[in-house]
């Protein structure tokens, strides 16, 4: 399986935050969730990886071709949703038809009207109308609408009421039906992540803390609830952090060593927080 | 490109609107009292602003972060404002021209001086172009609004205060201009082209 994206090594250098030494690979046909809380980075990659900002060091390629080289026609496949509508207010679906008509050049004007259709947006309507919601999805059918085969999202559904995050989660699983399609969600909504992702990507101040398959992590990792003395007697080479309070003690742990324990499943959001916030050793 | 200007022409639509407005009540203010240098005046106006705030919409929504994101190179992107502002004077040039003619019509006016006048209003629009340009890609449109009013009034200075020198241009010098300014307004936009792009390679949005 080859990888759609491959970063290496990426660097951004700013007052007061270093994107330092990115590094990973996101394999066709699967998407990546790339987590991490406000300020961690994420955006800051995505904008590397779409040259929107400079880098001061590493690598990125889109399908396998060096994209500061191959920019504009790598863009060709490449479908974008920033965590917000782009366009000015006052056009219409009907007149950004008109438009990416002559900048993409597979744009599928049929497409775009069936999203239009299906996500229930008006076609003749001035975007200031829209909402927040419907101004998404405009944004993900203009993605969706020529013929791309790397989606690169932003926080795409944040800001979003839960109905409608569902319904982008589908839309996004449905493009990923063609083997393909690749996704590369950001999002600090780690729920959205365990719907959809196959692999996750974990940055914390601007340096990445893992990148691993979802279900192997969440096979590794869980938390164990016990009493403060039988914590102390835990090897603590498998608990990855914890957190105390009056009862007892929380932890999250390597699932395997710590057979007969009760343990509970661990979410991504369990694996991000206790990573960051909770006490070592 | 075509795509990008199309899509600046869609987003000034109300300004289309009350620019229109605005040009028929001028006329007919300008018929009324004979005298067609208000009209065009203003009509320079369109050509200069109009590009402006195309450029504030694009600010205000952030588009060229979008616009980078889909196959557009960065001097495609710078390209396509000039365009926009070399069409929109050419299009004021035909306005003034169009309006002129009533008065070749009605006032027996010299359809050679009306041409020149459309002419010399669209050069004086594509060589503020020219300046104004870089300096919004340079500063943005809220500090670049307050550059170019210090940069206009110095020049606007001078010629009011011209005639207080009682330097008269030569006789010569004047037969040449019609040769010479056409040269010097398209090296102005090559120079302010190139500046431009040097400027917006180097942005981050």
């Amino acid at each position: 399986m080859s990888n759609v994206l491959e970063i290496k090594n990426l660097t951004k250098y700013y007052d007061g935050f270093t994107l330092d030494n990115i590094s990973l690979a996101l394999p066709q046909g699967s998407i990546m969730g790339f987590i991490g809380e406000n300020g961690a980075g994420k955006s800051t990659t995505i904008k590397l990886i779409l040259n929107v900002i400079h880098r001061d060091r590493g690598e990125v390629k889109i399908f396998g071709r060096d994209n500061l080289i191959y920019d504009s026609e790598l863009k060709q496949s490449v479908g974008v949703v920033y965590d917000e509508s782009n366009f000015p207010e006052s056009m219409t679906p009907k007149n950004i038809n008109v438009i990416l008509r002559r900048i993409y050049r597979n744009w599928d004007q049929q497409a775009f009207f069936r999203y239009l259709d299906q996500f229930a947006l008006p076609a003749d309507k001035e975007l200031k109308t829209f909402s927040r919601g419907m101004k998404m999805k405009l944004s993900i059918a203009v993605a969706l609408s020529h013929q791309a085969k790397l989606l690169i999202l932003d926080e795409p559904t944040s800001g979003l009421d839960p109905v409608v995050r569902d319904e982008i989660l589908d839309i996004f699983l449905d493009f990923i039906q063609n083997e393909e399609h690749s996704i590369f969600l950001s999002t600090h909504i780690t729920s959205d992540i365990e719907k959809i992702a196959d692999y996750i990507a974990f940055i914390h101040q601007g340096k990445i803390v893992f990148v691993a398959e979802k279900d192997e992590l969440l096979n590794q990792y869980g938390v164990l609830k016990c009493g403060f003395d039988d914590f102390e007697k835990l090897d603590r080479r498998f608990v990855k952090g914890f957190r105390k309070n009056r009862f007892g003690v929380e932890a999250l742990v390597e699932k395997q060593r710590f057979k007969g324990h009760v343990i509970d499943a661990a979410t991504i959001e369990d694996i991000m927080l206790f990573t960051l916030r909770g006490e070592k050793q | 490109m075509i795509g990008l200007l199309i899509k600046d022409l869609f987003a000034l639509k109300k300004q289309w609107r009350v620019l229109s407005v605005i040009t028929i009540i001028y006329f007919v203010f300008s018929v009324a009292s004979e005298n067609l240098g208000m009209f065009s005046t203003v009509s320079i106006m369109y050509a200069v602003i109009l590009p402006v705030t195309a450029m504030a919409y694009d600010e205000q929504c952030r588009w060229d972060k979008y616009a980078l994101s889909m196959p557009l190179s960065r001097s495609k992107i710078v390209l396509s404002k000039y365009l926009l502002g070399i069409l929109l004077n050419l299009g004021v040039c035909i306005l003034v021209c169009l309006a002129n003619l009533v008065f070749v019509y009605f006032w027996d006016y010299d359809l050679k001086d009306v041409m020149a006048t459309a002419v010399g209003i669209s050069g004086a629009g594509l060589v503020i172009l020219a300046v104004m340009l870089p300096i919004l890609y340079q500063f943005g449109v809220e500090k670049a609004r307050l550059i170019m009013v210090i940069i206009f009034l110095a020049p606007s200075l001078l010629i009011i205060m011209l005639p207080n020198f009682e330097l008269t241009p030569s006789p010569e010098l004047l037969s040449m201009l019609p040769y010479v300014l056409p040269l010097l307004i398209v090296g102005m936009l090559l120079l302010s082209i190139f500046v431009s792009i040097r400027i917006y390679q180097r942005k981050e949005f």
